[in-house]
């Protein structure tokens, strides 16, 4: 397995003139889980979309093995980075096998058929996110946690070295976010896959995260394991709440338990 | 499965457009049989009135073919660039963008030739669609089905009152446009089969060849920029091969509508998203519809006839509710 190295130096990023981003640097862990943390409009996702180049940095660069993303077809870019968009579109009564086909797009030639190879990639994704059974249902009938799976297989039939994913588990129950995250980290351990994520719920950054990073008013305010950053402390700094964090029993990472203003009323 | 159903789509619309061919050079104002018909291509027919009108119903349907072929892919270039189910030159203004600048062609600039007459048509429609696309694009959200709808039909409205303007107060040139301006495929002859053939055939294989990107597009401009793919430069080039299809089909018949509404909605339905089948079909298919209107509207209007152009918009404004209804304003 290859190691691709994937830096922001120094990036600033915004819409118009005001940046959103300000002056971040980051070097993405290689082959583990990062989680993105931090609250509304504190720039996570659009560190996200910078790193996938939906947003173009104002100044600084994205770098890729050290080359700037600019530099680089979009196209040899999309062999590597992978990206699960928030908002996910399927053309009207598109059978599942044939969105998953979609994610081939970077590897097959201009006219040219689906190869074995494509196929075998095909296969592997559906069966990584064990939809191969809904191959021929079309995709409109599908549930939210069974469309999430067919649109983060389209992502893995593009057999990238790293995957980006903004909120996966959003608009999910919470059996559905367990799913994809276990489905996600086993692609980790398996195919070492790195992958990093924009998530909303603290705990299960923590449980499944090898590595955080907390954003605060457009910039990086800290990174490290789960045990190093997710603490009383540091959840105050980030979402301004306190909080008493404990060891999660199961998998002991750090667990944050928010405190209301009526918890104390309610015990007396 | 999908593959197989797509190819009895096509086999099924050829024989339905063979049949179409077949009713609009035998039918209309004089019946012809269909016999004589084939006389009359042989040479054999002495009658000399069938004859003529076999070879004016010739062309007519050759165009016919062609014009039906052009609006029905341009209609399903502009949903896919749009990824908004009621795109279609006749909504987004392109017609109306195309039929100013003939206008003002005519009136202005004394213009006669077909050639500037298509020309003049690609210039105001590409200029309108990029004014209905910026002005969509204002605002939250970018550039919605809504949105686009919205910005089409005022564009429309206010490109309609112009042409009045410039037409109104002479009265040879409203002849002119009048007559231009209803959509008829009734006045076409060779010369114009001849010139907007390559231009056609050229912008429908330039479609095919973006089929797999078009794909790709479809499925949000996040997830097509993601899978690698160059989002303006599709659209850019989609967009010029939709424009160039409808534009050179309005330059010399005028502006007909809701054919490249109608059939790509309804070959999407049965044939999926599939860029090859569904452009294949639909042309196939517009063919025939704007055919097969041609031929209604000489049957409908006897003595005289309809032109298509009310054929179409007569069969199309309903189909154009029910999508609206269906579609609750979603996208693709």
């Amino acid at each position: 397995m290859e190691h691709n190295t994937l830096k922001a130096n120094n990036i600033k990023v915004g819409y118009g003139n005001g940046n959103i981003l300000n002056d971040v640097s980051i070097h993405i862990p290689e082959n583990k889980i990062s989680v993105i943390l931090g609250s509304n409009g504190s720039g996570k996702s659009t560190l996200l979309k910078t790193f996938c180049r939906l947003l173009i940095p104002n100044s600084g660069s994205v770098t890729l093995n050290d080359t700037s993303l600019l530099c680089i077809k979009t196209k040899d870019i999309a062999k590597t980075i992978g990206l699960l968009p928030q908002s996910l579109i399927a053309p009207e009564g598109i059978k599942v096998a044939e969105l998953v086909s979609r994610g081939r797009y970077p590897h097959r030639k201009f006219m040219s058929p689906l190869t074995c190879e494509d196929y075998e990639a095909i296969d592997e994704a559906m069966a990584a996110m064990k939809i191969t059974e809904l191959a021929d249902r079309t995709v409109d009938e599908l549930s939210g946690g069974q469309r999430q799976r067919v649109f983060i297989a389209l992502a893995l039939a593009q057999q990238t070295d790293i995957l980006f994913l903004d909120e996966p588990t959003t608009y999910l129950d919470i059996a559905y976010q367990i799913e994809i995250l276990d489905l996600l980290k086993e692609l980790n351990r398996t195919k070492k896959t790195t992958i990093v994520m924009v998530l909303h719920d603290i705990n299960l950054s923590s449980k499944y995260a090898d590595y955080i990073f907390a954003m605060k008013n457009g910039k990086l305010l800290a990174e490290g394991t789960p045990n190093e950053i997710i603490t009383t402390d540091s959840v105050k700094q980030i979402y301004g709440i306190d909080s008493v964090v404990i060891e999660d029993p199961m998998s002991l990472s750090p667990f944050v338990i928010p405190i209301s203003a009526h918890d104390n009323l309610q015990r007396s | 499965m999908n593959k197989n159903k797509a190819i009895s789509i096509t086999v099924l619309g050829i024989v339905i457009l063979f049949i179409a061919i077949a009713l609009s050079i035998t039918y209309g104002t004089k019946s012809v049989g269909l016999s004589h018909v084939w006389d009359a291509v042989l040479g054999r027919n002495t009658d000399v009135y069938e004859v003529n009108i076999v070879q004016t119903r010739i062309p007519r349907t050759l165009f016919g073919i062609i014009a039906g072929a052009s609006l029905s892919i341009s209609g399903v270039l502009m949903q896919s660039i749009t990824r908004n189910p009621i795109a279609d030159p006749s909504i987004l203004g392109v017609n109306a963008g195309a039929s100013l600048f003939i206008v003002a062609g005519i009136a202005f600039f004394n213009i006669q030739s077909k050639i500037s007459y298509i020309g003049l048509s690609f210039a105001g429609a590409m200029l309108t669609a990029l004014v209905v696309y910026k002005l969509a694009s204002v605002g939250y959200g970018g550039p919605t089905p809504m949105k686009l709808a919205i910005s089409g039909s005022a564009t429309s409205i206010a490109l309609s009152s112009i042409i009045s303007l410039i037409v109104m107060p002479d009265s040879s040139v409203m002849t002119t446009y009048r007559f231009w301006q209803i959509g008829s495929i009734g006045g076409t002859n060779y010369d114009d089969i001849k010139l907007i053939l390559p231009i056609t055939i050229l912008a429908i294989i330039v479609s095919l060849c973006f089929s797999g990107n078009l794909n790709t597009l479809l499925l949000s401009e996040e997830t097509a920029i993601a899978l690698g793919l160059n989002v303006n430069r599709t659209r850019a080039i989609a967009a010029i091969c939709g424009v160039l299809l409808c534009a050179t089909t309005t330059a010399l018949a005028g502006p007909i509508s809701f054919i490249g509404l109608m059939v790509p909605h309804f070959i999407r339905m049965i044939v999926g998203s599939n860029h090859i089948p569904l452009i294949i079909c639909s042309g196939i298919y517009g063919s025939s519809v704007l055919i097969i209107s041609d031929v209604l509207g000489r049957i409908l209007g006897r003595p005289g006839e309809l032109e298509s152009g009310i054929m179409t918009a007569l069969i199309g404004a309903p189909v154009f509710i029910f999508i609206i209804r269906k579609a609750k304003v979603q996208s693709l």
